[in-house]
């Protein structure tokens, strides 16, 4: 039996390379570094440290508050892993140097490149802190869209130095989505019929804004709001985004949803009466936030499948971990065949889906179809993986303690949020019907 | 069980219908509003009461004969006569609105089932009793299921001895599901190379509780490992052992995993009327959502997948226990609970936001699928177990 198994070592790839020529022996894979490692060098250099340290700030931050923040999301304090995230330079990468903290050449490559990356290492730690700590991109993604320079240096700069130095973060939400309007605000066909609740009319020196969106991520805790309103009297063509701080007369936080999962990010319910917005708080132009929106979905749609991929990472590596730990008889799991081709699959459904992704951010600017099509591959992805992971677990898997479960319960609302799946492979054939499919 | 009895009180359609209707009303009146339905918080005296009066209905299966559910609760003394397909179909229309109750309902009846024709019954509290269904090891495989010439009990723990003409237990069950103030466990145990099943009540001597954790679902029930650390037990707490001991573990795992499919089958078809209801009440792009071809796709797959799981099930109608129906019942929870589960997690899609909040309850359905699905053979052990058996008839 042995020898069996020393010749069967022998006939390993790693080991029977080394019987190859050395011209040979240059040309192929060694197997000596982790797989994360390795797929870590493919990334442009400038990003590669960056994904290491999401990945250890993950592991030494994010996880070990996990279970606590998915039990408690209420009680949880989120001050000391904003300051920590803040002083590593987490909040500020949408924005390149000396406003952010993204390296120009990732920058140019594209402007989401590195949310993407590290969207994947935070939840992969964890889904709802990972929301957590990714959503305050979205609340900013109107303004940098907009281009609005005057905006972009008044509210960023002093909010770059004030993070990265002394850990003091100013956060945004983005808010679209109400009570009667979720899709709608998602869908051009959905959009012209919408019943759109909120609504600014104009006064001198602004804006009185009128109304409720609801399941805004971080809408409890951000310190200013981008919102979406119609002008009164009109339709969605009108829509306008205004910012709106926190602490403005009339503007308060409503009902906190009890979700399933990604629970350490609040989903809040946001009330606008008569809130008064300065003419100096509309981002970008007046009646022109559709454009905005519609371009801060497809910005952040790869970001969400990175989370979502990462999401997915988390369940595998409890269901990994557990395999190796635990004995079916006086064999570990993982020893039997059936479970390691359970994890194969997985492996290779995530690379799927991470494939997609780094297609993905192969375009300066990410075409709809693509980000569609890797959000919602990923997402379907993710929930399938993290579904066989539960279900290798047997009743170990629906445990907390043992996290895949979180993941599965944080994975399905990726499937919903950035316009639900099948919005988005409807988004897809949008793109090509007046192009590929012409 | 006096068989001229059994066939005078055998129930027409008329009454299955009456019974069925008696549990829809149960449903309306006495459940918490979907969304409080299984949350930590859930009001306890609410999910006594609701409980209780199943018992009075008749709905749990007590093992008294002057208990109202001793002839028609679900598993009860007519099973035999009747077949499964009774007791499937009050499980499913209890899923549709909780599949916590209809959990609960299906192992109290699963257990009292066990005892139904030990002679020492009469003389036990049988109500709120449970079965554990997993050793320490998980649960049992094939092999250990069918002792052959020579036993293998790898990885089973359990094991009872004679002491001066008691019993000692020691060993370990994991995830056993209780009722609220439990009173006895059937344990199958390893005695002397044979099976044994005893009744042990919740407060013998040496036996320990402790909670798993936290889980995903099914929260209306508590759960428990137990250890038994040399419980002593009088000689009338052996229910059976050796052949007889070895059917009712087959009859009480044949008829689980049906139930399970069956309250599977009722979960899906209550999400997919919530779903319904909504899509045709929400609207989206000027139009109701139920108008949209995406939605209609998936309610469409949801009533093709529902309607498989029926098929399914309705072939369990005429199934007595036994080994050969053991494979068919395992493949009923292994291709039911995955369908099922697929139609859950499609009609949280129709919800969209709403759906992944607890207030429409469609979240919850979706939980407790995953529990479901889990419990008590999860897919893996299940596409494992039914080839083993193959293996072993073949």
């Amino acid at each position: 039996m042995n020898d069996i198994n020393e010749r069967a070592e022998a006939l390993r790839l790693k080991n029977s390379s080394r019987n190859l020529p050395r011209i040979g022996r240059l040309l192929v894979a060694r197997e000596a570094d982790s797989l994360w490692e390795l797929d870590t060098k493919t990334l442009p250099r400038s990003c590669r440290k960056w994904r290491r340290r999401a990945r250890d700030f993950a592991r030494e931050h994010i996880r070990p508050l996990a279970l606590e923040a998915d039990r408690n999301p209420q009680a949880f304090d989120h001050t000391e892993l904003f300051r920590k995230a803040a002083k590593e330079g987490f909040f500020n990468t949408l924005f390149p140097r000396p406003i952010g903290s993204a390296p120009w050449r990732l920058y140019f490559r594209n402007a989401v490149y590195l949310p993407v990356i590290i969207a994947e290492e935070f939840a992969a730690a964890d889904g709802g802190l990972a929301l957590k700590l990714m959503a305050p991109n979205l609340g900013i993604a109107p303004i940098l869209l907009s281009g609005d320079i005057p905006s972009i240096l008044r509210y960023f700069i002093p909010n770059y130095i004030a993070s990265r130095y002394f850990g003091r973060v100013k956060t945004f939400s983005f808010a679209i989505t109400e009570p009667e309007a979720g899709s709608d605000v998602e869908d051009n066909e959905g959009a012209v019929t919408a019943r759109l609740g909120s609504k600014a009319r104009k006064v001198k020196g602004g804006y009185l804004l009128n109304g409720s969106k609801i399941f805004i991520s971080n809408g409890a805790i951000s310190d200013a709001t981008t919102v979406f309103a119609k002008l009164e009297g009109e339709g969605i063509e009108s829509w306008t985004c205004f910012l709106v701080e926190k602490g403005r007369e009339g503007f308060r936080v409503g009902r906190q949803e009890h979700k399933m999962g990604q629970r350490a990010s609040d989903a809040s319910e946001l009330i606008f009466e008569n809130v008064f917005v300065p003419d100096k708080n509309v981002i970008g132009k007046v009646r022109g936030g559709w454009p905005l929106n519609k371009n801060v979905l497809n910005f952040s749609r790869p970001a969400v499948a990175s989370m979502a991929v990462g999401q997915g990472r988390g369940a595998f590596e409890s269901a990994l971990h557990f395999a190796k730990r635990k004995y079916i008889g006086r064999k570990r799991m993982i020893e039997f065949q059936e479970v390691q081709l359970e994890l194969a699959g997985m492996v290779q459904d995530l690379w799927a889906a991470r494939s997609l992704i780094r297609q993905s951010l192969q375009h300066f600017a990410i075409p709809q179809s693509i980000a569609s099509a890797a959000k919602s591959f990923a997402s379907d992805t993710a929930w399938s993986v993290a579904n066989r992971a539960m279900e290798l677990m047997g009743d170990e898997g629906y445990l907390q303690h043992n996290h895949a479960e979180r993941f599965w319960r944080d994975i399905r609302l990726t499937r919903i949020y950035e316009g639900t799946n099948q919005l988005n492979r409807l988004a897809i054939i949008e793109h090509h019907r007046n192009t590929d499919f012409k | 069980m006096n068989t001229n009895r059994i066939n005078e009180k055998l129930p027409g359609k008329e009454d299955i219908r009456f019974i069925l209707g008696t549990v829809r009303e149960w449903s309306e009146k006495m459940l918490p509003p979907a969304g409080r339905i299984g949350r930590p918080d859930a009001d306890r005296t609410l999910r006594k009461k609701a409980i209780e009066a199943l018992y009075e209905l008749g709905i749990i299966f007590h093992p008294d004969p002057a208990s109202a559910g001793y002839d028609l609760g679900v598993w009860g003394a007519f099973t035999g006569a009747m077949g499964p397909l009774y007791s499937l179909r009050i499980l499913s229309e209890i899923a549709k609105r909780c599949a916590s109750a209809a959990f609960l309902v299906h192992r109290q009846g699963i257990a009292a089932m066990s005892v139904l024709s030990w002679e020492k019954s009469a003389e036990k509290d049988l109500k709120r009793i449970s079965f554990a269904f997993q050793d320490a090891g998980g649960m049992p495989d094939a092999r250990i299921l069918f002792q052959r010439e020579e036993p293998s009990w790898e990885g089973f723990e359990t094991r009872a001895q004679r002491i001066e003409g008691d019993y000692e237990l020691s060993g370990r069950k994991n995830f056993v599901y209780l009722q609220e103030e439990n009173r006895a466990l059937i344990v199958p145990a390893r005695l002397e190379e044979q099976w044994a099943l005893f009744l042990v009540p919740m407060e013998a001597e040496g036996l320990q509780r402790s909670v798993p954790g936290r889980r995903t679902g099914l929260r209306y029930l508590q759960l428990n490992h137990i250890s038994f650390d040399k419980v002593r037990l009088s000689r009338d707490a052996l229910i059976a052992r050796g052949r007889p001991a070895e059917e009712i573990m087959l009859r009480a795992l044949t008829f689980n995993w049906l139930g399970m499919a069956a309250i599977a089958r009722g979960m899906a078809i209550g999400s997919m009327e919530a779903a319904e209801k909504y899509a045709g009440e929400r609207y989206q792009g000027g139009s109701l959502i139920k108008e949209h071809d995406a939605i209609r796709g998936l309610l469409s797959n949801a009533s093709g997948q529902v309607q498989m799981a029926e098929a399914f099930i309705e072939r369990a109608a005429g199934m007595k226990a036994g080994r050969d129906q053991l494979g068919e019942a395992a493949r009923l929870k292994l291709i039911v609970t995955e369908a099922c589960s697929r139609v859950v997690s499609d009609m949280m899609q129709v919800f969209g936001g709403y759906g992944y909040m607890e207030e429409f309850g469609i979240e919850r359905r979706l939980r407790d699928m995953q529990v479901l699905k889990l419990n008590a053979g999860s897919p893996l052990y299940l596409r494992k177990f039914i080839y083993d058996l193959k293996e072993d008839f073949l």
